[in-house]
């Protein structure tokens, strides 16, 4: 085989520690929170690129290419390791029945209004550094579907089969994911 | 022409608003800013796809960020992928 034609000289991948490392590293420490967890991730990622490395066909960047597996490999992870369901069934049948129609996605219970003006917040730089933590204190399974429905923008289908979880399971974590980060942000941003 | 509740919350759970045609989103706009009983709560969760989609933007700088306060790779598990890569 020539030089050429070795897919491990044409990617570098010796250089991909050095060059992609603490951009991987910091990926999964968004998704995932726990840093040994996300070292860990990170390393499965480089694994799994080696192994399909000859599937590669360099149309996207090597960065975004191995972005893309380490962000399979953190929802993997999140679907395998919640064990105990953040909601229960019960939990999720009673939103779902107290919605103002059914099927309406409109909860009965009004929520309150914001106690910081959000578009004058999202201007400062120092807000997202709070959006970041209030993400991150979110549980495994809700942080996941807030990036997955919110961030990636991915549709519920695909989210529900990737999480294994329900329709109906999805909102209800959504809902949730909302009113939590709307407390969190309000006690780290209106303090301020 | 006009959008009922369940409409309006059906759209904002399926798709980002802001990527809605500008009628649309307009008649939206209009429905959650007059109606007494999903405005509050749809005028909510627009103003998360409001958030989500500004984060979207600053989600590639953050992770580009190489400075001192940015979180990164201990040294000594850099050493041992290096290791693992060089192996293959």
């Amino acid at each position: 085989m020539s030089e050429k034609e070795d897919p491990h000289k044409k990617y570098e991948t010796h250089l991909w520690v050095e060059k992609y490392g603490d951009y991987l590293y910091r990926f999964a420490l968004m998704r995932l929170r726990d840093p040994q967890v996300a070292e860990d991730t990170v390393q499965e990622t480089f694994l799994a690129a080696l192994k399909n490395l000859h599937q590669f066909d360099g149309r996207v960047d090597v960065k975004y290419w191995l972005r893309g597996i380490l962000r399979n490999k953190s929802v993997d992870y999140v679907r395998k390791s919640v064990r105990r369901k953040e909601l229960q069934d019960e939990q999720v049948q009673e939103m779902v029945g107290q919605l103002l129609f059914k099927t309406s996605g409109i909860p009965t219970t009004r929520p309150k209004d914001w106690a910081f003006d959000p578009d004058a917040a999202f201007a400062q730089e120092e807000f997202w550094a709070a959006f970041q933590e209030c993400l991150q204190a979110l549980p495994d399974q809700m942080r996941t579907a807030f990036y997955m429905k919110m961030v990636e923008e991915e549709d519920t289908e695909k989210i529900c089969k990737e999480l294994d979880i329900t329709d109906n399971y999805l909102w209800v974590s959504l809902h949730r994911a909302r009113s939590q980060l709307k407390t969190c942000l309000e006690s780290k941003w209106s303090a301020s | 022409m006009f959008f009922t509740c369940k409409q309006v919350s059906t759209h904002l759970s399926k798709e980002d608003y802001d990527k809605l045609p500008p009628f649309k989103k307009l008649t939206i706009k209009f429905h959650v800013l007059i109606c007494p009983i999903c405005g509050k709560y749809n005028k909510q969760v627009m103003k998360f796809q409001d958030m989500a989609r500004t984060f979207r933007k600053k989600q590639d700088d953050i992770l580009e960020d190489d400075g001192p306060n940015s979180p990164k790779m201990d040294d000594d598990v850099k050493k041992r992928l290096q290791e693992m890569v060089d192996k293959k």
